[in-house]
């Protein structure tokens, strides 16, 4: 075998192993929330998706909330909020953080796609900082990205559901 | 012109049946959507055999409040119906809390309610190699390699526990009743889609290369009967135009 065909097969392996990079946990729930609360979260506390609260959810995401419940962080101002939806196939999981009505932080933890991971990256996420709700959709656009549409539309659809959920837990607090 | 003709009359006869199924085959295709051919699916045993599609094999089974939890490949199911794709396994264990059904899989906990909804999915404290799952009075203890672990009342995060390491032991599996064993025996066997199926047969990958093979050379067939079909209708066109 010529050193040519060896770099084609290498070449080869490459590009069929691609399409699988995307794919990984690149920051998980504890790390986020300690970012998300300078180092000491708080516990969780629970949101049962029940009555007009779950019909909004599946109005914002445009399919009813895979579970029935979302656990969320909350100090003070700022809440996180550790979220998931399907990006074309596999579940795609989220943190963002909410302050004052704004998101103060977005990070892609777990990316199960094949395609679609550039989502990931801060120059996308930075987008996210500092938007908010108008209505229940958000008071900003988010460029998309070119080959990874519908992963762009599964964090803007989760985006808006933190805000919504901020907004609810802030209007009708539940016990600790 | 008459070497021709013959020709064309003998590869018609041979093409005539493969032309027949790619085109009805490929008919059915082109409307995959509204027919939803890639959501039926097929069990005929002689075509899984065909396939060589195995059926799922049974894993762990735990009761838990009157329901059967088990696992069956990589899925998990509750009595007879089949758990979300979020909850696989390995299954290691179950029990009943706060009116829920607790499944601890290699992922977390995940948390169900008695029909089968998914209520949330915990994760597992940080470096937990879990073994299972017990009822400690009202409580619930993770029992793991490197420690214990115990579930606050709201299900929904962990505290390190201190108690003695030989003092709980995980609720073991039990073997699934006879019925619902047979039940999900047959309803965990996976099936071939139809679209798969007209697929195969459209490219004739149903019978292996050799299929794959004699599908090219029909489709070859096929192209070479329009090319002598269209010369013969020009020919006789020059033809009935000559004086």
């Amino acid at each position: 075998m010529t050193t040519r065909h060896t770099a084609l097969l290498l070449l080869a392996a490459l590009l069929a192993a691609l399409p699988a990079w995307g794919k990984g946990t690149y920051l998980s729930e504890a790390a986020f929330l300690r970012q998300a609360f300078a180092g000491e979260p708080p516990p969780p506390r629970v949101l049962w998706l029940a009555g007009p609260l779950k019909e909004q959810v599946r109005r914002v995401l445009g399919h009813p909330y895979g579970r029935l419940r979302v656990r969320y962080w909350l100090r003070g101002p700022r809440s996180a909020w550790i979220l998931e939806e399907i990006g074309k196939e596999r579940p795609i999981t989220i943190g963002f953080a909410v302050e004052g009505g704004r998101i103060a932080l977005a990070h892609v933890l777990v990316f199960r796609e094949s395609r679609g991971d550039e989502i990931r990256h801060p120059a996308f996420t930075r987008q996210f900082h500092g938007a908010g709700l108008r209505g229940e959709a958000l008071d900003r656009p988010i460029d998309g990205i070119t080959g990874a549409t519908l992963s762009v539309r599964a964090m803007r659809r989760l985006a808006r559901l933190a805000l919504v959920l901020d907004r609810a837990v802030r209007q009708a607090p539940p016990a600790p | 012109m008459k070497h021709l003709h013959r020709t064309h009359r003998w590869l018609g006869l041979l093409a005539a049946l493969f032309a027949l199924e790619m085109a009805v085959t490929g008919l059915l295709l082109n409307h995959t959507d509204a027919l939803r051919l890639d959501e039926r699916h097929l069990h005929a045993p002689w075509l899984l055999r065909w396939y060589g599609i195995a059926p799922a094999a049974p894993g762990p089974a735990y009761p838990v409040a009157g329901h059967w939890l088990s696992q069956w490949g990589e899925r998990i199911f509750l009595d007879r119906r089949p758990l979300p794709p979020a909850v696989r396994g390995p299954l290691l264990g179950a029990v009943a809390a706060d009116g829920l059904l607790l499944a601890l899989t290699g992922q977390g906990v995940a948390l169900l309610t008695p029909d089968g909804a998914l209520a949330d999915v915990l994760p597992l404290p940080e470096g937990a190699c879990p073994r299972g799952l017990v009822r400690d009075g009202d409580g619930v203890l993770l029992l793991a390699e490197n420690g214990r672990w115990r579930l606050d009342g709201t299900l929904s995060h962990w505290a390190p526990c201190a108690c003695p390491a030989g003092a709980f032991a995980p609720v073991p599996p039990a073997p699934l009743p006879v019925g619902l064993r047979a039940a999900l025996a047959g309803a965990t066997t996976p099936g071939i889609a139809v679209e798969r199926l007209l697929l195969d047969l459209h490219s004739g990958r149903l019978w292996g290369r050799a299929g794959v093979w004699l599908m090219d050379a029909a489709a070859l067939a096929i192209a070479i009967l329009a090319l002598t079909g269209l010369t013969l209708w020009w020919r006789r066109g020059r033809r009935r135009r000559r004086p």
